[in-house]
């Protein structure tokens, strides 16, 4: 009875370390790669997503962007192997804000980061334009999606229809579907020759 | 005495210059909010400059659809020595119509003598003033009053039409000379180009000196 109990812990004991070493060394093999495969897909996590070349950013089953990107870093696995919170995107070719299905406006950018648990971008070397020709620029803009605004930090300048903007803050309130600017802003509106 | 209008509408230079060249507007805020519809809100330290002339707010709307801007609270409109001060100015860019009101609308601009070449401040209060470039025309109503060289006039209205050099008072209309001399009537009617007027239903009081 004894040598039975002794054999059925064992085999216990066996399991539990089999199942262990599966996970280590799926851990294992997946952190190896720090650089994610563009052109699968892959759940990194409910509102991130790529699909091809692209990653989308959604909220309340809305997308809210998407970029076209060629590569991801995530510089978390590089260093202990796990996957990290901010995912470097690079080679950007271009991106995508969205209003009500939309394509609210485009932008370019050098680099961005996601921060995988708030579910936020950093867009740096930031410049958007609008299906209508307005343009802006500005060193970065950060997305925020717990309040679903795009900021930048600091100076902006373009264009919103015949007026030149220049201002040391901007906001787009995506849900409100309005743009603030703040501090010191100048404008200079041409008017049209008759 | 000849005398002619000038630069007495600030805006009508403004609507002008906007309807016929090619021309840069500045404007400067603390906050410029581009809201749905189309329209745009200014905020704080509101300044919109068109060559010589400055029009000063605290806060503003713009409707690009509409083409209307609102200014309110502490308007300001300058233009070289000329000035308007209101709480609110309204503005229809196509209809190249203008609105001060919301409160007493403080003018103060210049006649200028033809002959002489002198500028004669006029100092004038209503509760509204009513601009309309196309047609050449400014009306200020309610409780009007205005200072103008030897005279003080009180009117409900008081229009004026540049082209033909005329201003026309309306409705209790009451001036007072320096001299003590004083008229009432119903309306007037004074040539700005030769300085004569016609007055209708009057009443009058005046000292009759005797020829030393």
């Amino acid at each position: 009875m004894t040598s039975w109990n002794n054999k059925k812990w064992l085999i216990v004991l066996l399991g539990i370390i089999v199942i262990a070493l599966a996970v280590g060394g799926v851990w294992y093999f997946q952190s190896r790669d720090f650089i994610l495969p563009i052109g699968e897909e892959e759940e990194i996590s409910f509102h991130f997503r790529l699909a091809g070349n692209e990653v989308v950013g959604w909220s309340r089953g809305e997308m809210i962007w998407r970029i076209k990107v060629q590569t991801i870093v995530d510089p978390e696995r590089e260093r202990s192997g796990k996957m990290g919170e901010k995912l470097i995107l690079q080679d950007i070719e271009e991106g995508y804000f969205y209003r009500d299905g939309e394509v609210f406006f485009t932008f370019s950018v050098e680099e961005a980061h996601y921060h995988t648990r708030a579910e936020d971008l950093n867009l740096f070397g930031f410049r958007m334009e609008t299906p209508g020709g307005d343009w802006m620029e500005s060193s970065e803009m950060v997305y925020t999606k717990a309040d679903e605004i795009l900021r930048s930090p600091g100076k902006v300048i373009g264009r919103v229809g015949k007026t030149d903007i220049e201002a040391e803050k901007m906001m787009v309130l995506l849900e409100e579907n309005e743009i603030i600017f703040e501090g010191g802003v100048e404008m200079i509106h041409r008017l049209e020759v008759d | 005495m000849q005398k002619k209008v000038i630069c007495f509408v600030l805006l009508l230079l403004l609507m002008g210059g906007m309807a016929t060249a090619e021309r840069r507007v500045y404007i400067t805020a603390e906050t410029t909010r581009y809201l749905k519809d189309e329209i745009i809100r200014f905020e704080g330290g509101v300044e919109i400059r068109y060559e010589d002339l400055v029009v000063t707010a605290l806060t503003g709307e713009y409707d690009s659809e509409e083409e209307e801007l609102l200014l309110k609270e502490s308007v300001e409109a300058t233009q070289e020595k000329n000035r308007i001060k209101s709480p609110e100015m309204w503005m229809n860019l196509d209809e190249e119509h203008i609105i001060f009101r919301g409160g007493r609308v403080e003018s103060f601009f210049y006649f200028q003598q033809e002959e002489e070449g002198e500028e004669i401040p006029v100092e004038m209060w209503s509760d509204t003033l009513e601009i309309w470039q196309q047609r050449g025309e400014m009306l200020a109503s309610g409780e009007v009053k205005a200072y103008y060289d030897d005279m003080d006039m009180e009117a409900d209205e008081v229009l004026i039409e540049e082209e033909k050099d005329l201003l026309t008072a309306t409705g209790n209309v009451y001036v007072l000379r320096d001299d003590g001399s004083w008229f009432r009537a119903e309306k007037i009617e004074y040539n700005m180009e030769d300085g004569t007027f016609v007055a209708y239903k009057m009443e009058s009081e005046f000292e009759l000196r005797e020829n030393p």
